[in-house]
């Protein structure tokens, strides 16, 4: 199992810079954080799947969603038992303790489904995020602007596999002595493995005095810092920025001018065909494409 | 002193924006979530930029990568129990032992490579601040209690921090996507995460007090390690 869930970096390597495969999931995130417009969510929902398609992404995708469906149930149950804001009642339920009277509305119900959209979006661009940027070249990029944080999250993504290897020995050490590792109830499970958590402690804190050691024989704190990076700007990059501004550029626009304006309560405004909403939504969906569709592949 | 002005612009910074936001919204229409997502990355950056500009030597950014691996594995090796996981106990102590700042990037590295492996999304700077601050407050309570500290104190400690946790959890999910944004929602949203939280509380006090008569004294011996300085002795011709 922690051979899988270690196995990072094995994925597709895309000959972006790692700085335009960064910005670019932040930027969905960012846009679905600002923007409540359905039409301009509903595009920027179809342009993240597909980026995590072409990403590569899509299995993890797929499985982060098996664990949030709950979280997007509840935000629309939440939403439609506690807004009674809506002016378009479509069932009055019966009183419920703490909540009072029960009003489904046609606005609580589109907000909630709007924000279900919202949440996607980001469950998306952080699926994109994982899948084309492995975390060697994202914590690369950190070194540029935070060196010492990014030297100990680096450290820290080289131990974690390890003591994990490292955990599972110790595992098979404490069967072979008979401890029952997976059998009895959870209190005697737990309890279990309280000897792993122990060695592993002892034998991490040991380690990092070696690696504390070897990284002062290389040379580290001695004055200025050298570097060595892969990562290379090319045209394919710029296109993907000009497309990211000229979407942000987009967006301001958007606010500013009301196309992208939707109010839910107490009555929907702006729906469904106000001002320059659909057209802008397309060019908006338009620019945000051309970042993975022009996502190349490459043997590493 | 040039630490002090670069967390009093940015701190100043925080406030002009909070200022000029309520200005042009002053009638509670201000999109909250976008602000708090804002906000939480500045207040990360500030405690970064504090761990940048420290005399860090290089046994401490490994003693730190160490537990933040500890804790990571932590996660793994309690897989098979939801929310029921030694992570928080390992930030706590680290904290206790080695202070906020030590605490803070425990707990933030922890969350931020965990993610790594785990999956990216919105809950990840949430989680770097939730477990940064386990870290700090834990930190602080060192340095009230010392050494003198109890397990069952660690276990109280762990199981305010069990609840806090999850409602700074909730804070993105209550501030993104709900409406009306008042108490109603707010203790809603808290409820149904209520039996994730007494999980991760009920985890917290069954680590405390089973693993900190082992785990406090081997800590605590590495940190003395940690500041012992080596003296040369000088020689004649150095003299």
């Amino acid at each position: 199992m922690n051979r899988k869930l270690f196995s990072f970096g094995s994925g597709p390597f895309f000959r972006y810079h790692a700085a335009t495969l960064t910005v670019y999931p932040m930027l969905l995130l960012f846009l679905a954080v600002a923007l409540q417009h359905p039409i301009f969510l509903l595009m920027l929902l179809a342009v993240s799947v597909l980026a995590v398609w072409r990403g590569g992404g899509l299995s993890a995708f797929g499985t982060i969603l098996r664990y949030a469906w709950p979280l997007l149930l509840l935000i629309v149950v939440l939403n439609v038992l506690v807004s009674k804001d809506g002016a378009t009642v479509l069932w009055i339920g019966p009183n419920l303790f703490l909540l009072g009277k029960i009003r489904l509305t046609m606005e609580a119900l589109l907000f909630s489904g709007v924000m279900v959209v919202r949440m996607l979006i980001v469950l998306a661009a952080g699926a994109l995020f994982v899948a084309w940027l492995s975390p060697d070249r994202s914590l690369g990029l950190l070194g540029r602007i935070a060196r010492r944080s990014a030297v100990t999250a680096m450290m820290t993504t080289r131990l974690a596999p390890y003591l994990a290897e490292q955990s599972e020995q110790i595992g098979d050490v404490l069967r072979t002595r008979g401890v029952r590792l997976d059998q009895g109830g959870p209190v005697q499970r737990i309890a279990a493995r309280k000897p792993m958590v122990s060695v592993l402690l002892i034998s991490a804190l040991e380690g990092s005095w070696q690696v504390a050691e070897a990284m002062e024989a290389r040379g580290y704190g001695m004055g200025r810092r050298t570097s060595y990076t892969r990562e290379r700007w090319s045209r394919r990059d710029g296109l993907a920025w000009a497309a990211m501004t000229a979407a942000v550029w987009l967006t301001v626009q958007s606010a500013w001018s009301g196309w992208s304006e939707f109010v839910f309560y107490p009555r929907l405004i702006g729906w469904p065909f106000a001002g320059g909403a659909w057209i802008a939504a397309l060019v908006l969906g338009t620019l945000l494409l051309v970042p993975p569709l022009f996502a190349k592949r490459s043997r590493r | 002193m040039k630490r002090r002005l670069y967390s009093a612009l940015l701190i100043l910074l925080t406030v002009a924006l909070a200022f000029l936001a309520y200005t042009y919204w002053p009638d509670g229409d201000l999109n909250w979530a976008l602000t708090s997502l804002f906000l939480l990355l500045l207040g990360l950056g500030l405690f970064y930029l504090r761990y940048e500009r420290a005399a860090v030597t290089s046994k401490e950014t490994a003693v730190i990568a160490s537990l933040a691996a500890v804790a990571i594995v932590g996660r793994i090796l309690f897989a098979p129990f939801p929310n029921f996981k030694p992570t928080t106990y390992i930030v706590l102590l680290a904290g206790y032992v080695f202070g906020p700042r030590a605490g803070f990037m425990v707990g933030a590295t922890a969350a931020l490579v965990s993610n790594l492996f785990f999956g990216q999304g919105p809950w990840t700077p949430w989680q770097m601040l939730a477990w940064g601050l386990v870290g700090v407050t834990a930190g602080w309570l060192g340095r009230v209690r010392g050494e003198r500290v109890t397990a069952w104190e660690l276990a109280g400690f762990g199981l305010i921090w069990g609840f806090l946790f999850g409602w700074i959890m909730n804070l993105w999910t209550w501030l993104s996507t709900m409406y009306p944004l008042n108490f109603t929602t707010w203790w809603l949203t808290n409820v149904r995460s209520l039996p994730f939280d007494i999980a991760h509380a009920a985890a917290n006090v069954l680590f405390a007090l089973l693993l900190t008569k082992t785990f406090l004294p081997i800590l605590l011996r590495f940190r003395r390690k940690l500041t012992t300085t080596t003296l040369e002795v000088l020689t004649d011709e150095k003299r």
